[in-house]
């Protein structure tokens, strides 16, 4: 009460027509809630942990949500669900529009009545639904062995398939989108320095900003030389630079990053101060 | 002696690797010389199948055809030139005389009076999509840059990979942050406090996280060997598994499974912020004298490594994520840049294949070196067809 | 309807019954406990690195695409389950032996249930959903990462007494490029003699970014990419298998 009398004007729970406002206990609660996480700032306490812990709960349940909402439902149990319902139908014979393509065609096969036409279709059929949804799926189970100490080794096979999935892609994504296109972003001309007239000094800056950046460039990958000691007349020194180079990129990014993340503070105060205490708007 | 056997084993794998690239090659050659390859794969007859249904009105037969289903082989000719049509206006780049010619030969082959009508409509229709098929490449050559960086590059690799095996000592720098792995485990243990590793963000298919469960398997020996608690806290569950086999072979091989602790390889949540708010949560509570932060980070890093320095623990850190970096060299003791995180396994192991491997990364570094000076002479001059090879599609 | 969802579970759960006993049996053989997995390893490796080769006009590149992030998303989901039972098994625990802070883990468990039961009764649509999702979620979330601010603010200040010449470049371009951003930069930078009427902080630090942070950013990625791709190359082959844990 002292703060209201104060002249603090918080976002009130009840409606004004006496109801409660659905609104303002969400915002009181994320107020609350986002005071609990800052108070960690000061040292670990019962709202820090409140929070922290309900936090944890919330995501875990929110992954659980997204990833059967999002990813097993779309590409495992709906198209599943799908094909047993249209086998179903056709083989009972019910007047009930198929929806999938591929039923949709072996229901028309079915009119020429002839097994020999079916026969190929039916292997593919079996073998597209095999290799995107059964296989995939017994990968799965394979994971959820791991309960059983004793079936636990089977864990190994999707994971195994998972990593050679990442490193397949990463070799000739890297490959492509880091190695080729840095190569040639590092092609600078130094052409326009030999055929300058006279003397130009935007021409001399740039060639030396490009030269500079070149060098900087191998220096910092020679930095990353690990077959020899970064000793003697060329490795030292090179080195060395590769060191100031890579220390100062790291300073530049740091300090290009202040500002954003400021302006992330800035977010939650106006939250706290304009959709709370209702004090700015 | 055993050694030996065991290198001679993976050599078999590379002839495998060589033997598999050159049947896809030859695969791909021979798919695309007679077309066969079409009716091989599930694609083709699935659209095989979606274009025999009678959903499409561009592709349904002639009424007067739909009555008579062993129709005489005019009526079925007449049918095939009608698919042909439908299928030549669907896909532009399909030359319609050509398809059709195809087709004609290809049926007058068949024994006609013997198929019933859907079967020949979905065979005409497979003719057009095999036809269709043969205009298309297995080999993409805009991307022939990107295979022939990548054969030189891991031909590089593969051969000292394999040299290495001769058992020649190979000479590898210093790295800091590995280095103090020893001293930070020790230092945990002194003190009586866990020790906190954290395998960043990402799952068991980005690399760095590999090299990051890699590098636990180091330190979990070092925890079994001065039995001190290690703490894994993981955002993935394919990590928090991972992470548990690797560190209970570290404990059985150190001989001291019974302390071996799996509710300390936990799972929080995937989400990245839940995650953060759970660790600074186990360190505020647990105090770990020694942090490890190695595979993929984002905002996350500095939360995490300011905390840790916080409650006072030696931090070692690494990642190969660039706008990363930055905030772990400002916050913790050591911190592994880029690609000495994948040295890690090589340095620490200092198993002959693997130190062969980091040979030949070295000499892609100086090649690359070379590569952009040649690049940068030839430019200077006007040259370009050096420099549009790297052109990536 | 049920029916067929019915039949789905049946399905699945003999399907796993059968899974568990193969596994059980068949836990000795050297084979399949090590050169199947690592051939698996391969096989996929070497299809996605087919795939990219194909062109985008050939049906097959759209279809290996498809199928494979439908296995690794189908993969990760059932994984997901694993994490998900340590996690509720262990603040089950928690509460079961009154461990310090159990208090603490009911929050979790009901929060973790809660947001489970709306979300998967109703989606993403739900009311209570909704409310969960934008009143605690999302606040949390950009809380969370708004502490940020406060921390680049203390680990820049400790990087101010650092004494190596290495922190000193650091700290030096930092403070340019920040001098750099804002506008009040622009007018302490002024006040330097000599230096501050020649040129303004701006364009010193577009300069530092265009030259230096350039080079260190292309020489950490090339670096990077040249780790990434020997280590690709070692799990491919089988060399770099410490991931799969213990050999026996």
């Amino acid at each position: 009460m002292p703060l209201f009398a104060l002249g603090f004007n918080f976002r009130p729970v009840f409606e004004a027509g006496g109801g409660v406002s659905t609104e303002g206990i969400g915002i009181w609660i994320a107020a609350i809630l986002t005071l609990g996480i800052y108070s960690f700032l000061y040292k670990d306490n019962f709202f820090y942990k409140f929070s922290e812990y309900l936090f944890v709960g919330v995501s875990a349940g929110y992954t659980l949500v997204l990833t059967f909402h999002k990813y097993l439902k779309p590409s495992l149990i709906e198209p599943l669900q799908e094909y047993s319902r249209d086998f179903y139908h056709i083989i009972t014979g019910a007047s009930v529009p198929i929806v999938n393509p591929w039923m949709l065609s072996w229901q028309t096969h079915l009119v020429g009545n002839q097994f020999g036409s079916q026969f190929s279709f039916i292997f593919w059929f079996a073998v597209k639904v095999f290799l995107f949804y059964i296989f995939p799926a017994i990968l799965g189970l394979m994971m959820i062995s791991r309960v059983f100490p004793n079936a636990a080794w089977l864990s190994r096979f999707p994971l195994a398939t998972i990593v050679g999935y990442g490193s397949g892609i990463m070799i000739v994504t890297t490959l492509h989108a880091s190695v080729l296109e840095q190569i040639k972003a590092s092609f600078v001309s130094f052409a326009p320095l030999f055929h300058m007239k006279g003397v130009d000094w935007s021409i001399i800056a740039q060639s030396a900003n490009d030269f500079l950046l070149v060098l900087g460039l191998c220096c910092a990958i020679i930095y990353f030389y690990f077959s020899a000691e970064h000793k003697g007349v060329i490795l030292g020194p090179a080195s060395n630079f590769g060191i100031w180079v890579l220390m100062i990129t790291f300073g530049a990014s740091f300090g290009y990053t202040v500002m954003a993340r400021i302006s992330l503070l800035i977010g939650r105060f106006q939250f706290l101060l304009g959709d709370w205490m209702q004090l700015v708007k | 002696m055993s050694r030996l056997k065991y290198n001679h084993k993976r050599s078999n794998y590379l002839l495998m690797f060589v033997l598999l690239a050159f049947s896809l090659l030859f695969a791909a050659g021979a798919a695309r010389a007679t077309g066969e390859a079409a009716l091989e794969n599930p694609q083709t007859a699935e659209v095989t199948a979606a274009a025999a249904a009678p959903a499409e009105p561009d592709i349904e037969a002639p009424a007067e055809l739909k009555i008579d289903y062993n129709g005489s082989p005019e009526q079925i000719k007449t049918l095939c030139e009608h698919v042909l049509k439908a299928r030549a206006l669907a896909s532009k780049d399909l030359e319609e005389t050509e398809a059709r010619a195809l087709v004609m030969d290809s049926l007058a082959q068949l024994p006609i009076e013997k198929l019933t009508l859907a079967q020949v409509y979905v065979h005409a229709v497979a003719l057009g999509e095999k036809r269709f098929d043969m205009s298309h490449n297995y080999f993409n050559p805009k991307r022939s840059n990107v295979l022939i960086a990548g054969i030189l590059l891991l031909s590089f690799i593969g051969y000292f990979t394999y040299h290495a095996r001769q058992g020649k000592d190979m000479f590898i720098r210093k790295i800091a942050g590995l280095s103090a792995i020893d001293e930070a485990v020790g230092r945990a243990t002194e003190m009586g406090k866990p020790v906190l590793f954290v395998p960043g963000i990402y799952d068991m298919d980005d690399i760095q996280t590999i090299a990051g469960v890699s590098i636990l398997g180091h330190v979990a020996k070092k925890t079994a060997e001065y039995e001190t608690n290690l703490l894994v806290p993981c955002t993935r569950s394919l990590v928090m598994s991972t992470s548990q086999e690797v560190v209970r072979e570290a404990y059985l091989k150190a001989g001291r499974i019974d302390s071996f602790k799996a509710e300390n390889i936990r799972y929080l949540t995937d989400d990245q912020f839940g995650y953060v708010a759970g660790v600074d949560g186990i360190m505020m509570r647990e105090k770990p004298a020694a942090n490890f932060y190695l595979g993929v980070f984002f905002a996350e890093s500095l939360i995490l490594a300011e905390t840790g320095h916080h409650v006072g623990a030696i931090q070692i850190a690494g990642t190969a994520m660039v706008h990363q970096i930055p905030f772990f060299v400002a916050a913790c003791d050591y911190t592994l840049i880029g690609e000495e995180l994948f040295a890690a396994s090589a340095y620490l192991t200092r198993e002959p294949m693997q130190l062969g491997t980091l040979k030949g990364q070295d000499v892609g570094k100086f090649l690359i070196i070379i590569v952009i000076v040649l690049g940068i002479v030839l430019e200077t001059c006007g040259i370009t067809f050096f420099s549009n090879w790297f052109i990536t599609h | 309807m049920a029916l067929f969802n019915g039949f789905l579970i049946v399905f699945f759960i003999v399907l796993f019954a059968a899974l568990i006993f193969v596994g059980q049996t068949l836990r000795t053989s050297q084979f399949l406990r090590r050169k199947l997995p690592l051939a698996f390893c391969f096989f996929m490796g070497v299809i996605i690195i087919f795939q990219f080769f194909i062109p985008p006009e050939n049906p097959l590149y759209k279809e290996i695409e498809d199928l494979s992030t439908k296995w690794i998303q189908i993969i990760s989901s059932f994984a997901l389950v694993i994490g998900l039972i340590s996690l509720v098994t262990m603040n089950f625990n928690k509460i079961s032996r009154k461990y310090e802070d159990w208090q603490y883990a009911v929050v979790l468990l009901l929060g973790f249930f809660v947001t489970t039961f709306y979300g998967l009764r109703d989606g993403f649509e739900g009311k209570e959903f909704d409310f969960i999702f934008n009143y605690m979620y999302v606040p949390m979330q950009s809380t969370m990462f708004s502490i940020l601010a406060f921390f680049v603010a203390s680990a820049a200040f400790r990087a101010f007494r650092a004494r190596s010449r290495e922190a000193t470049l650091l700290l030096t371009a930092a403070v340019i490029v920040m001098l750099g951003r804002v506008e009040l930069g622009s007018v302490l930078w002024s006040y330097i003699p000599f230096i501050g009427n020649y040129f303004d902080v701006s364009d010193l630090a577009q300069w530092i970014n265009k030259v230096f942070t350039t080079a260190g950013q292309r020489a950490i990625l090339l670096g990077a990419s040249l780790g990434y791709i020997a280590a690709s190359f070692k799990i491919l082959l089988g060399i770099e298998r410490s991931y799969f844990g213990s050999e026996e």
